[in-house]
């Protein structure tokens, strides 16, 4: 294959794989560390609130 | 392969690096609106994704200049150095992401790409002097930015939380809550804003750097097309990640108060937009997290999950040099394969 054409198949296949990784990974039922790092930040803020009737400041 | 083949490789890598990136971190950019009930799952993707690419046209390319000359020594950076620098925070990404640590894919790239040069010194100068491959450049400033970006963040989300409960001291919390819907779009398109500006930023130093070693720049300045391709591909990521949240976890979220997501999201982009002031890279999602824990610590310091911050501390300390080592690895590697091709 010639360099010009491996120039040209080279982004374009990786632009395919990188379309085809992205359709797999949004589909995947897998966890996401940060959206669950996130989520737990959420519940101590929101446990806080709810055991804590008074205002500061 | 001639230079340009391998040029165009590396930078198609670097952009898929990019697109991973926004979608590692659509978390940070949709959760806080989300939780709120501000903006539903979808519209908060799209409102991330439009901030992520606009913020392109704003804030110059400081950062890119960093992460492209400010860690290793420019004679030390080869086409191979790049590529096995993308490979080990590639690798690193999604070994974290396979292990359910939330890691920073910024200081990956950043400890890929010194690892690459390292390994380069080392195999060209010799093993005891692989630590020329390095500037001391930026890296005092950087490191000391792992810890002051989030320690900011938290401070001033929680100064935040003070002077609202002191401005809306006679307001009923359903009509204080009232306001912060309506000023939480603002808050939120703000820390997609920051977040563009730094992350994609770190993509184009990359690009750049393999712009100017391939002999196709002459100085250090980062291209438009550079700028526009970088932003793209992260406004993309996080489009593609969201959508993931959308059909996953998006409605399962804890109800945050829309209060405390102003708070939380204008203290972290007010940090990382800092940050990026001062040309330095930093994690999105220690900040996002720093921002959050100063929130809840306006209760008690109680509500600052310690088991959370010390899962967030090993990954603070584990990723420069494991993402370090699995470059050097790939240079290695990929020397090899050119010694045998």
């Amino acid at each position: 294959m010639s360099d010009g054409a491996l120039a040209t198949v080279l982004p374009v296949g990786l632009l395919l794989g990188a379309v085809a990784f992205a359709y797999v990974l949004s589909r995947s039922k897998g966890e996401d560390p940060k959206l669950n790092l996130l989520d737990s930040l959420f519940r101590a803020v929101s446990e806080e609130r709810s055991d804590s009737r008074q205002r500061p400041a | 392969m001639t230079p340009l083949s391998l040029a165009i490789l590396i930078i198609a890598i670097a952009l898929i690096f990019d697109f991973i990136n926004g979608f590692h971190d659509a978390a940070n950019s949709v959760a806080t609106v989300v939780a709120t009930r501000v903006l539903s799952p979808l519209q908060a993707v799209v409102w991330a994704a439009f901030f992520n690419f606009v913020s392109a046209f704003t804030f110059g390319t400081g950062v890119a200049g960093t992460v492209g000359k400010g860690f290793v020594k420019l004679s030390m950076v080869t086409p191979e150095v790049i590529l096995a620098g993308l490979i080990g925070a590639i690798v690193w990404d999604l070994i974290t992401w396979w292990l359910g640590l939330p890691t920073s894919s910024s200081h990956a790239l950043i400890g890929g790409y010194a690892g690459g040069a390292l390994a380069n010194a080392a195999s060209s100068l010799g093993v005891t002097r692989a630590f020329e491959g390095l500037v001391r450049g930026q890296w005092p400033l950087t490191v000391g930015f792992i810890v002051i970006a989030p320690v900011l963040g938290l401070v001033l989300a929680y100064l935040l939380m003070v002077a609202i409960y002191w401005l809306f001291h006679k307001s009923s919390p359903s009509r204080m809550d009232a306001h912060f819907r309506k000023l939480q779009l603002v808050s939120a398109g703000l820390y997609s804003f920051a977040h563009g500006t730094n992350d994609a930023q770190k993509t184009m130093g990359i690009i750049t750097s393999v712009l100017v070693t391939g002999g196709f720049l002459r100085t250090f300045r980062v291209p438009i097309w550079v700028v526009l391709a970088a932003h793209a591909a992260i406004a993309l990521g996080t489009l593609s990640g969201g959508w993931r949240i959308v059909h996953t976890m998006g409605s399962r979220l804890t109800k945050l108060r829309p209060r405390s997501g102003f708070c939380a999201e204008t203290a972290a982009a007010t940090s990382i937009l800092f940050a990026t002031f001062l040309k330095q890279p930093v994690s999105t999602t220690h900040v996002i997290a720093g921002s959050i824990a100063g929130v809840g610590s306006i209760q008690r310091v109680k509500a600052v999950r310690w088991a959370i911050a010390r899962k967030m501390v090993w990954a603070w300390v584990l990723t420069i040099p494991a993402a370090a080592s699995i470059a050097a690895l790939a240079f290695l590697a990929l020397s090899f394969i050119r010694l045998i091709a």
